[in-house]
């Protein structure tokens, strides 16, 4: 994280590798440095190797569901912001995830424009 | 039930995987759009057809925002039986089959509207059934509406429920004509009375300017009554009744899909 507290490094963790991938070559257009994996256990790997400054968490994963990899996450980092993705029926996910400590939580299709301000802004839901 | 229930599920899971093909091709046409934008070319009249490109590009990004909001009211639907099997909110359940019947009116020639901006209504009954009325009552309507005519969805608030004395006579009869027999200019507007046992139920209102639905209501009367609830067709318009929970809260996450 830069000193004015923003974000500057995202990973992302989706099972979707196409829709994984574009969305860190759209934050890296923008200037964030965007990392991606592919499930709950090589997302915790990476942030146990490299703490990004914010997590985008797919709730529905393969293998371990998205709210037991943030319980995980919290287990090894209390502070790190997590904004979990969840399907369209996902407002329980979110406010099951926000209860667990998520920053806020977003339906697919993401707009982007709602995502960046998760990344200045206090926790919330859209 | 079980059938029903199994189908509810193959649906919720096929339009969770529809949302992310949605994904996919929305960041796929916006990283284009980014790309392109960042380099200036869309502003370039040395590319050509880049208005055409750049219209493509709006495209994707509305039509996977409608297909967004279809998927919403799809996997709601897919959830209903099973999440709300006894009873529901009216209003969130009436929004969404709404978007779901769209299609419908419009391949009528009709319009839809909605006027469920009210707060949360519980009433009794399973949401598929509630859903089941609604879709029916529309479907009635459309059969008996003017090509270009506009249907109207509204919930009326629980007070309103009760616009007459039980048994009272409704508008037709005040002009001594059969609702039948009337010209779209000379039906009431609303009804007067309501079906015995209805006064003070949530009241459900689906209206058209010339339609006029007639009193077999496409099995509506059976479907409503197995609830306690009921439907009176009216010049203009169509009533379904429920039966309200007062008793019970909204339930969490009840808000409008």
């Amino acid at each position: 994280m830069t000193s004015d507290n923003t974000i500057s490094t995202v990973l992302i963790v989706d099972d979707e590798v196409e829709f994984a991938f574009t969305l860190a070559q759209r934050l890296g257009l923008r200037g964030y440095a965007a990392s991606v994996a592919h499930d709950g256990e090589s997302a915790l790997r990476s942030i146990a190797e490299a703490r990004p400054d914010m997590v985008l968490l797919d709730v529905m994963l393969p293998g371990m569901h998205g709210i037991e990899v943030l319980r995980r996450i919290r287990e090894l980092d209390q502070d790190l912001p997590v904004i979990l993705l969840t399907g369209q029926a996902g407002a329980r996910d979110g406010i099951e995830g926000m209860k667990r400590g998520a920053r806020g939580y977003l339906a697919k299709p993401v707009d982007l424009g709602e995502l960046l301000e998760f990344f200045h802004g206090p926790n919330r839901e859209a | 039930m079980r059938d029903i229930l199994f189908a509810g599920r193959i649906l919720a899971s096929v339009t969770h995987e529809m949302q992310n093909v949605m994904a996919i091709i929305k960041e796929s046409g916006a990283l284009t759009d980014d790309i392109l934008s960042l380099n200036g070319l869309l502003e370039k009249p040395s590319l050509r057809h880049g208005d055409k490109l750049a219209a493509a590009l709006k495209n994707i990004q509305e039509q996977v925002g409608r297909g967004r909001n279809l998927m919403i009211m799809l996997n709601g639907f897919a959830h209903a039986a099973a999440d709300y099997p006894e009873r529901c909110d009216i209003v969130r359940f009436a929004r969404l089959i709404c978007v779901l019947a769209e299609r419908m009116v419009k391949l009528g020639e009709c319009s839809l509207e909605t006027e469920l901006a009210g707060k949360a209504e519980m009433v009794r009954g399973n949401a598929l059934m509630l859903m089941q009325a609604i879709f029916l009552g529309i479907e009635g309507m459309l059969a008996r509406c003017d090509k270009g005519d506009t249907l109207t969805v509204s919930v009326l608030p629980s007070a309103a429920g009760a616009c007459g004395r039980e048994g009272e006579s409704v508008a037709p009869k005040e002009k001594g004509l059969p609702a039948t027999e009337l010209e779209p200019a000379a039906r009431a507007p609303e009804p007067r009375s309501l079906p015995l046992g209805q006064d003070g139920r949530a009241q459900l209102r689906i209206s058209a300017r010339n339609s006029l639905m007639l009193p077999d209501s496409a099995g509506l009367e059976a479907l409503l009554a197995e609830n306690g609830g009921a439907c009176l067709p009216w010049p203009g318009g169509l009533s379904l009744f429920f039966v309200r929970d007062d008793e019970l809260a909204p339930e969490e996450g009840a808000m409008a899909p």
